[in-house]
């Protein structure tokens, strides 16, 4: 029996670094899910486990502890309910207004092992197969990479294919494979799966027209469900819809979403207007900005107009506060017109700074380097002007060191120029485009992970050449999927690949210390 | 709710039997296809039927052959259960008019589950 300290102490380490909630009551569940973990630590009990944790004796076991502690519970369909409102009210009004675009996105979070996207794949399959020819995209996220891993092959055993999967769908999508079933591959690759902890930072902003958040909010302390309904919310069309579990109904819902019912069950619209009245995080204020795009030019103008010199003007700015004000009031007026609150605007004449100083310092030297590596392979062109780091902590730059001390995420964004796209087909190797594509972007990384790491001070560097890329899936025309060793030190990478326009490489880069 | 069990296995039906129960459902039970046939024809109406594969006599597949070839449970939406879980033998349930299938052994919940997907509410 897990002790009452024992208890206690997981129940803050979780509430704190990943948001979970675990009331009191529930030491049977944290017990019996620590207890593999415990096993794998080589611990007699899951008392001396956490007893090992306290003392240091184990390093680092705070992600296998968030995983083992995840909720896995799912299946197909399940609640029948909102797959109902799905096929009946919300698709078809969807196909309707999206008639042009021909573009739909589902998001589905907490997706633990897989049942909840693929009966969404499923059902768009079974229902609307005129969407065949849509851009469909459903992406499914979810903290534990092992769940993500089972969701990945898509195979089921009897037990699970018997709950709540209608045996019409299994005997035409899934085949037998040993004792379980096998979602049919034309299925699976409709979902693209990457591992996210909701309670850290989310991928980039982009809106989704369905986000199905359903039996994963309740896990989390009040707060984080605020926050996490908030930057849901900011993810989903106006028009979109928002399902949570059956029985959810979060504190502060029904500020930010309006309950839309159904003949059976409800869905989530956002609430019209008052958006600018949502607190916002630090990490969706500078989203904020780079979605303004320009806000480095206004916030250049007003550098100019304050009558600072560019290239001094960390150092100015470190140095005379009544300078910052000054640039403040500027970079307000040039913004003025967008109604960008006070808090944005000294984000964004920070963000002005840093972005001087580290194109500087980084962009141009890693710009550089890979113009003449990609070259040399397949004439791939990277401009500064394409390549953007932010949220490094340029202290050290300002000091004078050449070395950047304490960054912990930066961003690097590489547009393939696409006249060139066709050499990536490369025929005369007997590889498809997305083999060579594949190629690339693991190369790029490496790459990057190699300058970033010299630019970077000692620790880091450490940090950052531990990351092992495993695997790199691309597909034409979706998202890809970079696996990484289970200790990751970038969190989510994410990579875009359209073979008939040109190549997008996002990458988000955060170390973790 | 009424459901109609019809399985030859005494124990089976005691769990069947059990579980819809506590779901909420009247249960009337039949050992084998010919019985199951009689309480239809006698009037019996019913919301769901489940049945069991392997039955002496007749099949549960003749036994849901049988009850689709009559109009008055042409529609009554029918659930097999089975050990036998080859993707043939769904197929072979389903051609002959089952709506679900449940490989068996099974619980509560995933009876309640299959249940949900006919539309099947219990109380």
């Amino acid at each position: 029996m897990i002790s009452r300290a024992g208890f206690e102490y997981i129940r803050n380490l979780v509430a704190q670094r990943a948001g979970i909630r675990f009331d009191p009551g529930l030491e049977y569940l944290v017990e019996s899910r620590l207890l593999p973990l415990a096993r794998l630590y080589k611990a007699g009990s899951v008392n001396e486990f956490i007893r090992m944790m306290q003392s240091g004796t184990i390093r680092d076991p705070e992600q296998n502890l968030i995983e083992a502690l995840a909720d896995k519970e799912t299946s197909f369909f399940r609640d029948v309910r909102p797959f109902d409102a799905l096929r009946r009210n919300i698709f078809p009004d969807l196909i309707n207004k999206r008639a042009n675009k021909r573009k739909l996105s589902i998001w589905c979070l907490g997706c633990s092992t897989g049942q909840e996207p693929y009966s969404v794949a499923l059902l768009l399959r079974e229902y609307f197969p005129d969407l065949q020819t849509w851009e469909l995209e459903i992406l499914a996220s979810d903290v534990s990479a092992e769940a993500l891993h089972t969701a990945r092959a898509g195979l089921y055993n009897q037990v699970e294919v018997n709950r709540g999967l209608p045996a019409t769908l299994l005997v035409k999508h899934f085949q037998k494979d040993g004792l379980g079933w096998r979602l049919k591959e034309e299925v699976r690759r409709m979902v693209q799966f990457s591992q996210m902890n909701l309670f850290e930072a989310w991928p980039a902003p982009r809106k989704f027209d369905v986000i199905l958040l359903r039996n994963v909010i309740g896990r989390f302390v009040a707060e984080s469900q605020v926050e996490i309904l908030r930057k849901a919310r900011r993810r989903l069309e106006s028009d979109g819809s928002l399902f949570l579990g059956t029985k959810e109904t979060p504190q502060g819902m029904n500020e930010i979403f309006e309950e839309i019912k159904f003949d059976k069950g409800v869905c989530y619209r956002p609430m019209p207007g008052g958006e600018e009245d949502v607190e916002e995080s630090d990490e969706d204020r500078q989203r904020k900005l780079r979605e303004l795009g320009n806000w480095a030019q206004l916030a250049h103008l007003a550098i100019a107009r304050v009558g600072i010199d560019r290239e001094k003007v960390g150092q100015l700015l470190a140095a005379d506060e009544e300078l910052k004000g000054r640039l403040l009031d500027s970079i307000q007026r040039e913004m003025g017109e967008k109604k960008l609150s006070p808090k944005v605007a000294e984000e964004a004449m920070a963000q002005a700074r840093r972005e001087h100083l580290l194109t500087t310092a980084i962009a141009t030297p890693i710009c550089k380097a890979l113009n003449e590596s990609f070259q040399s392979m397949l004439s791939v062109g990277v401009e500064p002007a394409d390549l953007t780091v932010f949220d490094a902590d340029a202290q050290e730059l300002v000091s004078g060191s050449t070395k950047l001390s304490g960054i912990v995420a930066g961003r690097l964004s590489v547009r393939f120029r696409p006249e060139l796209a066709r050499d990536l087909t490369v025929e005369a190797l007997g590889l498809s485009p997305d083999d060579v594509a594949a190629e690339v972007v693991n190369d790029f990384i490496g790459q990057v992970v190699s300058l970033v790491s010299n630019l970077m001070n000692s620790s880091l560097s450490t940090a950052l050449l531990k990351c092992k890329f495993e695997s790199v899936e691309v597909t034409r025309g979706k998202r890809a999927q970079v696996t990484m060793t289970p200790k990751a030190v970038f969190l989510p990478l994410v990579f875009q690949y359209q073979s008939r326009h040109p190549i997008w490489v996002d990458i988000f880069v955060s170390a973790i210390e | 709710m009424n459901v109609l069990t019809v399985d030859d296995s005494r124990a089976s039906r005691l769990v069947i039997g059990r579980f819809l129960t506590d779901l909420g459902f009247r249960v009337t039970e039949a050992e084998d296809g010919n019985e199951g046939l009689r309480h239809l024809r006698g009037g019996g109406k019913f919301d769901v039927i489940l049945v069991d594969w392997e039955m002496p006599g007749m099949s549960g597949v003749e036994f849901i052959r049988a009850v689709r070839s009559e109009a008055a449970t042409m529609d009554t939406p029918i659930i097999m259960i089975s050990t036998l879980n080859s993707s043939d033998r769904l197929v072979e349930a389903l051609e002959a008019g089952a709506n679900e299938y449940i490989m068996k052994p099974f619980t509560k919940e995933i009876l309640s589950m299959k249940l949900d997907l006919l539309g099947v509410e219990s109380k």
